[in-house]
Order: structure tokens, then sequence, then C-alpha cells
């Protein structure tokens, strides 16, 4: 289950996150004609229609008998709930299948429903991303940014903790990598205020960015394709509001996995970037080369 | 964001329902669960925050400028049963916001970091026939 942003802003995500899968030898099946889940929005209009949305999404997984992997941080975490809403109460699960039916589809609580960080680190496990490593990432600093949606509110499928995940810190170690200490690796990049008050998540992602370079480290790493949007692509427009330099990369966990994997730069979509890669590839090339 | 989340908690207790309608606590929350988390009284008001929202648009209890962004995502789901970040802005902000940011957005474009134009599902059937319950309050 790919979500909206994977077919635009987040194309990278999901080329990336197939690349390594493919690598990992995980087998991904897109659901046929899947949907928008609605993101929070949905919810906070009407949380009948929001869960009656996700369900197709649920039943048509349920159908291919398969779990429901997707790398969006915003379908996770709406599908997680929908779920969760589903197998506790019979009475709704009922109405959603009378709902369900005359599309030949039904939900009865089967599949799971997981993030690609999950699937990675969880299904696959890090000793089997350890032994793909090619081109170890010794030397560079990555903070782990987890945004909120993927740790939060804590349901029955949560893989992580919500205050204090670590899974993105232990995959940045086992490729090699410094998982860079950082207050803010949960603090919510402003994004969802884009539209609403752009001066507020401006500030916001201006904070969050600034405190991110003050650490020293190359990078950060996210699991989330709207903390990508926010922090990375409107980066320049935030430069400009404010007139400061922050120039800070921001690379889906995906793509950093490619790199130790042995990908080129390019394979991975960072030539795609709002702000420049080089000094992450840089650093990078001084460690491989000989002394 | 006008009151605390402590203050707000509080005011929901209090059932100060003009102030807390009023408030831009509502409009500004980012649903990010922050304080749910960290609430030491295990207090969960970013569901009641979602929920209160949820009453304003189903009670019709007045309109915001922060509200046209949900207008706007909901009505491209139900048109093409996803969403594109292009479309979303262009619609949901003022046309000088648009025209301020069409420089940023050919660069972007030409770099095919986004895309122009929405996808569309095919089985919008379903989608329409959730809305339409919806709306006959089903």
């Amino acid at each position: 289950m790919p979500g909206c942003s994977a077919s635009s802003s987040a194309k990278a995500y999901d080329s990336s996150f197939k690349a390594v899968s493919n690598l990992l030898g995980l087998e991904l099946v897109e659901i046929p004609d899947w949907n928008c889940c609605g993101a929070n929005v949905v919810y906070s209009f009407d949380k009948k229609l929001a869960t009656f949305l996700v369900a197709r999404n649920l039943a048509l997984a349920e159908k291919m008998d398969l779990d429901l992997v997707t790398t969006c941080s915003g379908c996770y975490q709406t599908h997680s709930r929908a779920a969760a809403l589903l197998n506790e109460n019979a009475e709704f699960k009922k109405e959603a299948n009378n709902i369900l039916s005359p599309y030949n589809l039904r939900y009865d609580g089967k599949i799971k429903v997981k993030h690609a960080l999950e699937t990675i680190v969880k299904d696959i496990g890090l000793k089997k991303v350890s032994e793909k490593v090619s081109k170890s990432l010794k030397g560079l600093r990555v903070i782990p940014y987890y945004g909120c949606a993927v740790v939060r509110p804590k349901l029955p499928n949560s893989f992580d903790d919500p205050y204090n995940p670590i899974s993105l810190d232990r995959l940045i170690e086992v490729l090699g990598g410094e998982a860079v200490y950082f207050t803010g690796k949960t603090r919510c990049c402003g994004g969802p205020l884009l539209l609403k008050k752009s001066e507020v998540a401006y500030e916001m992602a201006k904070q969050l960015l600034l405190k991110m370079k003050e650490t020293g480290a190359h990078c950060a790493i996210t699991p989330c394709p709207f903390c990508h949007l926010t922090l990375e692509i409107m980066q320049p427009l935030i430069e400009t509001t404010f007139n400061v330099e922050i120039d800070f990369p921001i690379l889906y966990f995906t793509q950093l996995m490619g790199l130790a994997f042995g990908f080129s730069a390019k394979e991975m979509g960072l030539n795609k970037h709002m702000v420049s890669a080089e000094g992450v590839l840089a650093q990078l090339e001084k460690e491989v080369a000989p002394v | 964001m006008d009151y605390t989340p402590r203050q707000f908690v509080n005011m929901i207790h209090m059932g100060l329902w003009d102030e807390i309608f009023s408030s831009s606590n509502l409009w500004i929350c980012l649903s990010c669960y922050a304080c749910t988390v960290r609430c030491p009284q295990g207090a969960n008001l970013a569901a009641a925050i979602e929920g209160l929202k949820s009453f304003v648009f189903g009670e019709k209890l007045y309109t915001r400028p922060e509200m046209r962004f949900y207008e706007v995502f909901m009505d491209a789901i139900r048109k093409n049963g996803r969403v594109n970040e292009i479309s979303l802005f262009v619609k949901g902000v003022k046309t000088s916001e648009v025209l301020k940011m069409l420089g940023f957005g050919f660069k972007l474009l030409r770099k095919g970091t986004i895309k122009l134009r929405p996808e569309k599902m095919r089985n919008l059937d379903y989608i329409s026939s959730i809305f339409k319950r919806q709306r006959e309050g089903g």
C-alpha cells in the first residue's frame, strides 16, 4: 500500500523501499486500486467515515491474505486506528462489513497493519540487514528522526516506544553509522499546519532543522513522507522566509539503507532532493578510500 | 494556541464550551499526540480535540479559515479517491500565496520532485457511498 505521496513527493521513498526490500528478499504486492486513507483530516471530520474509508483497503489486503505494509506514517496511523476500532467493536465491524459486502469485500481482522520500518527492523530483522551492508556508513553521523505518526498514538499494533523509540537508532548502527542523540526525535515537524497556518508550520520546521544542524550530524533520516515534505522539500522556502542558511539533508531511512547496500545516490533518488546530500556522500567516500 | 493543554483539559472539565469552541486550540492542534503520551493523568487531549472538531463540523457550528483545508482535502477524496500535494495547495490557500510560490513550484516540477496531476482510483462508487451515508447521518 504505497499511499498518495508515493506517486508524487515521496517517489524516491517508494522506489528506495522497493529496492532494499527486493535485496532483502521481501516481496511487495501493491493493493489493487487502493484509496486515500484520509489522513487524520477525515478522522477530525467524522470518525465513522474515516474508518469506513480505510476499511476498504484493509478488506482488499485481507482478500489477498497479506499483511498491509505502508511506507507512509500517515497511512500507517489511520489504518492502525481503523483496524483497532473495528477489532474492538463487533457492532462496528458488522456495520463496516455491510457496507463492504456489495463490493465483494469483507474485513475480519486477520491481517496486520505494519509500517515499512517495522517490517525491516522486526520482520526481516537487523541481522539480515547487516549481512547486506556492502558499504559501511562508518564515520557518518545520522539523526534518527521519527516524527509523530509512526509511534503515536499508542495502539495495539505499535512496534516502538511512543516517546523514546529506538528502531531507527538501531538501524543506523547496524548500517555502520553513528546514531546521533537528538531530543526532538519524536517532535512533530509542523507539517499538519502547512496549509492551515503556514507561518506556524515554518517556524516549527525551522526550529527543528536548526536544532538538528546544531548537533553536527551529517544528515537526518525519517520514516515519514510528510516530515520529508516539510523538512526537506520546503527547506529552501523556510530559508528564504527567515533569511537563514540551513542546508541540512533529510533522507528517507530507505535511501540511507540503499547507500549502505551499495546503490548509487541516483538510484536512491537523491538527485530529486532540494537539499544536496553531497556532504553525506563525500563522508562515505572518505571512509572507503584507502588511507 | 490560546490555552495550554492543561488549561484546555480543565476547561473541558468545567464545561466552558463557548471559550473552548472559539479558541484557536482546536484548529492549531497538530494531532501529534505528544500531549496524550506525556500526560501523567492519562488524559487523551488529542482525541478530545478531534472529537470537538467533528462536533463543529457535524453541527455546522461556524466556519473558520482553517476549516477550508478540511473541505479541500475531502473534496479531493470524493473526486479522485486519492490526494495530490499540488492540488491541495492550489485549492487550499489564497491565490496570492499560490502566485508567490509559482517559481518554487516550477523548480519542484522540473526536478521531478512532485507531480502536477492527481491520480484517480477506479472504484469511486464505494467512496461516494460512504460519503452519502455520512451525509444522511448513518
